[in-house]
């Protein structure tokens, strides 16, 4: 597509013919592609407009054209919100932590068992470590519960290392430590399977040359590897920091209890009891966008410094 | 990760677009009651299909409502046609969607209390309509129960509107169904009486830790401000953990009056001691019923039917009884304990989208006529149960298996008989656990109090924002993360949050509702 468009900027097309001559060499896509645009269209821009609820007095009797405005009425309910300094650093603490920890994790795999020459144990790491991803939420969490209580795995482990039993899941110090970790164990096999792709692509005239140039096992790694993958991580991070607010709330919700509120109480989580719990739509709405806003001031300025630092952006 | 935000987001934002696009126009309380277009008798002649959002629960052995033996005996019976939609999963939460999307079915089986904070305000938004004048049209056998009623003022808002077909019972005990249960065979074992007061209770409790019970009394704490737990132990306090009318009549919030900080403290040495499950906040109900179950527990807070059930299943020769709610002096029942209000729990409502209005409630009558009755508290004659001397009796297969009933019955929309309540409860065990288990808690009881609109919105997100707080706060004293010493400044906290405003509205739904 680039070098279509570059080619054809060259020409000095107009776009519209540009758009025709594509269109035509390209049917086959374009009907391909449709139904995807489709699917964006219906489901991510036309419930757009319903945001204007976040400024309106929403009531479903109304609808939400005829409800009324109330401009900004539920975010200053939302900043003035007892809650609201604790949820909004407790989202970015657990987001930020959990991207520090889980995001290396998924590239180290990958390197890792590219560097492995049997297949049958490549391909049984793999499935292994693919699988807790497909297990549902609900399971992994009653899992997590069991292993945490005091006489469950993790529980015992803990006891023996520190000589005190204690209910994991009750204490706030732990909380952070808990999702992180079982977040890891759930998405590191899977997160790795695009490094994998991108190591795939690598090719090996690289390694070769770099033998012969005298490198080791390590320093093939460090000088081939991960260049070579060095974008494909680049564009990740920037994604997952474009999303550093939306923590989901389903596995927070599944794992909290008033007990570790204190780390464990987030903006989707608040959201959730807010919106769907209390019926304040409009209010849970407010607090929706306002996450997504940061997202995007997040997601605009990694993505600046990236172009700036290492010519690699999404834009 | 990110889904469930965005898919919160994305499903109230797709559903509100809906609404704005096929906004109603029905105005409130604008049905006319027209002539009556079918017959009084059942089976009615019609082609019509009603459609049906009910908070039932669906039986696992059937993919579809409609398959489930009482829906259909429901169709072949009113030549009724309908189609019923059942959440799964978070049954408020797909409430709250529906309801937002503005596109309803012809009627909705919900506890409207769980609605936007009142069944008046489901009236005032234009989702369901009052029903006072369709029901004397079209509903004369819900209309007989409802006006022979002593407590008919539950089942109305303060205006006098009805919202919906109400679930009857026929006794106020009926709605008694959890408390203590103690493991009876440590009783005997360590030379033990059932405790009654407190200190009864710490005795007994102690005692089993002493003699090697690891966790004496356990609970799932995440959800202590439950009507499985917020009474016990509070009660012996005289205060509970929840709003109450207090002796004087007075509406009451217990975590701000001084008894409660006495209770705290209380179970704060209980949990140090090691008496109260250290993981009773993080427990859930499995566990808590497989600690019971295999003795690590020697008291747990749960329903009676459970009683029958550990006691049928029991291997290691337990044997499990229920235990009367803590009281202040030996000898006196107490308090406070768990009783469900009259007049609050699912109703049948017709919604502004319905366009036959008398249909629905005649489908929804035959619930209240005779055979509806027996249909929904036995199941099909012959099949589930069978007339001996004019009394239901369910057969030997179903009355040792509830569970298998559930596909067959439902106790919603209609009136639940005692008889059935007893053959439930029938093991000699259950119904002397329903005797200890009475307490003074009648008179406390806050009742279907209906709040305006107003109202709501003036209290509901204060009240939401104080239990958040007191929730978290309450676990934490009892478990000792935090000192005792801070509790004025919890109670002031609470009533900065508003506390006083919201009892002070409590109080004027309570007189209101007195005077009715």
């Amino acid at each position: 597509m680039q070098k279509v468009r570059k080619r054809n900027e060259k020409n000095s097309i107009g776009v519209a013919a540009f758009l025709k001559r594509d269109f035509l060499r390209n049917k086959y896509k374009y009907l391909m592609v449709l139904p995807v645009i489709i699917w964006y269209i219906l489901f991510c821009y036309k419930p757009m407009y319903g945001v204007i609820i976040a400024f309106k007095d929403f009531s479903p009797s109304k609808g939400i054209m005829g409800s009324d405005w109330v401009g900004f009425k539920y975010f200053a309910e939302f900043f003035g919100s007892v809650n609201f300094v604790r949820i909004f650093t407790n989202t970015i603490k657990l987001s930020f932590y959990n991207l520090i920890f889980s995001f290396p994790l998924p590239v180290i795999l990958a390197v890792l068992l590219n560097e492995v020459k049997s297949k049958i144990f490549k391909s049984t790491i793999q499935t292994i470590s693919y699988f807790p991803h497909f297990i549902s939420m609900v399971v992994i969490c009653g899992m997590v519960t069991q292993f945490c209580a005091m006489d469950g795995m993790i529980g015992k482990l803990f006891a023996l290392i520190t000589g005190q039993k204690e209910a994991l899941l009750q204490n706030a110090k732990y909380f952070r430590t808990i999702y992180i970790a079982s977040e890891i164990w759930q998405q590191t096999g899977f997160n790795s399977i695009i490094y994998f792709a991108a190591l795939c692509s690598v090719n090996d005239e690289l390694y070769e040359a770099a033998a012969l140039d005298g490198a080791g096992r390590i320093q093939k790694i460090i000088h081939v590897s991960i260049p070579s993958i060095a974008p494909t991580i680049i564009i990740m991070l920037i994604l997952k920091v474009g999303q550093i607010m939306n923590v989901g709330s389903e596995k927070v919700i599944l794992l909290y209890n008033p007990l570790t509120y204190e780390t464990a109480d987030i903006i989707s989580s608040y959201i959730y009891r807010v919106g769907l719990q209390e019926f304040n739509w409009s209010l849970s709405t407010a607090v929706g966008l306002f996450n997504n806003i940061i997202n995007i001031v997040c997601l605009v300025s990694i993505n600046a410094i990236s172009k700036k630092v290492s010519e690699t952006s999404l834009w | 990760m990110k889904k469930r935000l965005a898919l919160v987001l994305a499903g109230v934002l797709t559903v509100s677009a809906l609404a704005g696009c096929g906004g109603k126009t029905t105005e409130k309380g604008n049905v006319e009651v027209g002539e009556a277009k079918y017959g009084t008798t059942y089976p009615i002649e019609t082609d019509e299909t009603l459609t049906m959002w009910a908070n039932y629960t669906l039986d696992p052995k059937y993919k579809k409502f409609e398959e489930q033996p009482l829906a259909k005996e429901l169709e072949k019976r009113t030549g009724i046609k309908v189609e019923y939609t059942i959440p799964t999963g978070d049954a408020k939460e797909q409430f709250n969607l529906m309801v937002a999307s503005g596109d309803y079915p012809d009627i909705i089986a919900y506890d409207w209390y769980n609605c936007m904070g009142s069944p008046t305000r489901a009236i005032e938004e234009n989702i369901i309509i009052p029903l006072n004048d369709i029901i004397d049209a079209y509903a004369p056998n819900v209309k007989k129960i409802l006006d022979s009623r002593e407590d008919k003022k539950n089942f109305m808002s303060d205006n006098g509107d009805i919202y919906g077909f109400p679930s009857f019972t026929e006794h106020p005990a009926q709605m008694m169904y959890t408390g203590p249960i103690i493991r009876a065979d440590y009783l005997e074992k360590f030379g033990l009486e059932i405790p009654q007061s407190l200190e009864e209770w710490d005795n007994v409790l102690r005692t089993f830790k002493a003699n090697g019970v690891e966790n004496p009394l356990t609970f799932v704490g995440k959800t202590l401000a439950s009507d499985k737990t917020e009474t016990f132990v509070f009660g012996a306090f005289n205060t509970a953990y929840r709003y109450y009318v207090n002796d004087e009549g007075k509406m009451t919030y217990g975590p701000i009056e001084p008894e409660f900080k006495q209770a705290i403290e209380f179970l704060h040495t209980w949990y140090k001691d090691g008496i109260l499950d250290p993981e009773f906040a993080s427990v859930d109900d499995d566990i808590v019923q497989k600690k019971i179950t295999d003795g690590r527990a020697g008291v747990c807070i749960q329903y009676v039917s459970r009683i029958a059930k550990w006691n049928g299943a029991a291997t290691n020769g337990a044997k499990f009884e229920g235990a009367p709610y803590p009281s202040h002096k030996s000898g006196e029942k107490a308090e406070f304990g768990q009783l469900g209000s009259g007049g609050t729990g699912k109703y049948g409502a017709i919604t502004t989208a319905c366009d036959d209005v008398e249909l629905a409630a005649k489908f929804l009558d035959y619930g209240y006529t005779e055979d509806g009755i027996k249909l929904f508290n036995y199941g099909i004659e012959g099949e589930t149960y069978n007339i001996k001397d004019g009394v239901a009796c369910f057969t030997d297969e179903y009355l040792n298996d509830f569970d298998q009933l559930n596909p067959f019955t439902s106790l919603h929309l209609t009136f639940h008989e005692v008889n059935r309540f007893n053959q439930r409860n029938m093991m000699p065990e259950q119904q002397e656990a329903l005797v200890r288990w009475e307490t003074n808690m009648a008179k406390h009881l806050v009742p279907a109090i209906t709040p305006t609109s107003e109202e709501s919105d003036a209290t509901l997100s204060k009240e939401n924002n104080i239990k958040t707080y007191v929730e978290e706060k309450v676990l934490k004293y009892i478990t000792g993360y935090e000192s005792m010493d801070s509790y004025d400044e919890f109670v002031a906290e609470i009533k900065n949050m508003g506390i006083d405003e919201v009892l002070k509205i409590k109080q004027a739904q309570l007189e209101r509702f007195n005077n009715r």
